[in-house]
């Protein structure tokens, strides 16, 4: 049977992760990172932060997004910071924009989540990581209807699977690339899931990350993941630009076994 | 000649009534003890050194030192601490309702310039959100000095289980207690609420929990002296259900 994946290897036997990250810094490409914040003070993220907006949940349903320069991005948790590093640590050269839904200001409810993605896609954000995910029934709605849109206007939205319990939200949703963590050492190593609604598996075990105030260590989780894959498609979008998830797809079942 | 006025007798009805609270809702172990216990067997589990159990206020946005187990001296400067769910790995726990791991930061991006372990610095943290109904009620954490120790993939699942265990059993004691002073007709001063229930009351009692006490108590209150017409009681209440499932209304249990 010859899958979308090696009908794509059959066109073009080049496309493989080594040609790749010979020929690819994902210069150009804006990623939007939906977390806690990107710390862009810290020497591994200082000037790949090129825009950012902090989403404040003011009460009674009041869901506002704040711009506020790239420079001035900040962190609560450094979650988000751990994400951002993993991305630029694959795909050096993309441009930072920090969406901050989790931490003080806002609760990291299901309603910020929400606020936050939908803020990236009227920024018409091209390549979206979210490495987070709600269980909540009551946000289903609203985030299928914004995966969709994503889906139509050729946004890229790779999220990560909840660590324990259901799946999660949007990690269900054939609209987005979902991602579950493996115990992989090399950062290019990529797993499809042809049976599965969480599709790609990706290194996601003790993890070198970002952490606050200047430094790093090691985390492990399913949020450390997906910021291999946005990487990943940050390359290709550095080639590809208008390629949409359909292809990208297509193209990362190719690239599974890799390691 | 005036009439003697005679103590106030506690109705069967009323002692009934005590009687079934206790034998329902009566805990032969203590809080502590629980607690104690629960964090014993998930840091063994985890072959941990150190565990604490922290609950989430949720009104003031903030996770409560419960109970901690490894260094005496931690243990009691922890018990009782309060810190926002806004910061730290805890936090972040708690916010997401994810289990995190954490490690000892560095400052270099080279393996050799990772900071060593030590009693002063662990190298290992794991913090799982207990919860409940995909509720956080609180976060259990594991933590771990020995030189080289990572919490597994396989690790964090058994926690996860094993804090969503923990969080039922917490929950299930706020309940009971809640319910248990709704019967005995909310007695208990305020200043002898165990800080457990406490914390807990911030997260509120299922409302189908809180009708069920109070229909009970109600009834016992109705009856007061009048054992003739607790059958009358009865029978209106398992009216109300009787319309209450007609209506397609669905009770927790």
């Amino acid at each position: 049977m010859i899958t979308a994946g090696t009908e794509l290897r059959i066109i073009n036997p080049a496309l493989t992760i080594d040609w790749l990250t010979a020929n690819s810094t994902g210069k150009g490409v804006q990623v939007a990172v939906i977390d806690s914040g990107i710390d862009a003070s810290h020497p591994a993220l200082r000037g790949k932060v090129k825009r950012a907006c902090v989403v404040h949940d003011r009460g009674e349903g009041r869901i506002e997004c704040e711009d506020i320069p790239g420079e001035e991005s900040y962190d609560s948790f450094g979650h988000g910071s751990g994400v951002a590093g993993i991305i630029t640590d694959i795909a050096r050269d993309v441009e930072l924009v920090s969406v901050k839904m989790l931490g003080e200001n806002n609760t990291g409810s299901g309603a910020a989540l929400i606020a936050g993605l939908r803020w990236a896609l009227d920024q018409k954000i091209k390549l979206i990581n979210m490495s987070l995910a709600t269980s909540k029934k009551k946000f289903v709605p609203d985030l299928m209807e914004l995966c969709d849109q994503a889906y139509v206007q050729d946004a890229i939205l790779v999220v990560s699977k909840r660590n324990f319990g259901d799946l999660g939200y949007p990690a269900m949703f054939s609209s987005v690339i979902s991602v579950d963590a493996e115990a992989f050492e090399n950062k290019f190593g990529i797993t499809h899931y042809p049976k599965s609604m969480i599709e790609y598996g990706a290194r996601g075990e003790n993890v070198e990350v970002v952490q606050l105030n200047g430094s790093y260590g090691l985390s492990s989780g399913t949020s450390f993941a997906a910021p291999h894959v946005t990487g990943i498609v940050a390359l290709l979008l550095g080639i590809f630009p208008e390629i949409g998830t359909y292809q990208v797809k297509s193209i990362l079942d190719s690239f599974a076994g890799y390691r | 000649m005036g009439k003697c006025k005679q103590p106030k007798e506690p109705a069967p009805s009323e002692i009934l009534a005590s009687l079934a609270a206790y034998l329902s809702f009566g805990n032969t172990l203590e809080d502590d003890d629980l607690l104690r216990l629960s964090l014993e067997i998930g840091v063994g589990m985890m072959n941990a050194d150190e565990g604490s159990l922290l609950l989430l206020d949720r009104v003031k946005e903030e996770l409560e030192f419960m109970m901690t187990l490894g260094s005496k001296e931690s243990g009691k400067e922890l018990k009782g601490q309060r810190f926002s769910i806004h910061h730290g790995i805890t936090g972040l726990a708690a916010s997401t309702g994810e289990p995190q791991t954490g490690s000892p930061s560095y400052h270099g991006i080279k393996q050799p310039d990772r900071a060593e372990g030590s009693r002063r610095e662990p190298t290992a943290v794991l913090a799982a959100p207990m919860l409940v109904d995909d509720e956080v009620v609180g976060v259990i954490t594991a933590v771990s000095f020995q030189e080289g120790k990572t919490f597994s993939s396989g690790d964090v699942r058994l926690y996860c289980k094993f804090a969503n265990l923990c969080g039922n059993v917490i929950r299930q004691r706020l309940r009971e207690a809640t319910v248990r002073n709704i019967l005995l007709g909310d007695t208990v001063p305020e200043g002898a609420i165990p800080e457990i229930q406490r914390v807990l009351a911030s997260q509120g009692l299922v409302p189908s929990d809180r009708a069920i006490a109070e229909i009970a108590a109600n009834l016992g209150r109705l009856s007061s002296g009048r054992d003739d017409v607790l059958p009358i009681c009865s029978a209106l209440v398992n009216n109300i259900v009787l319309l209450a499932k007609e209506l397609g209304w669905k009770a927790k249990s």
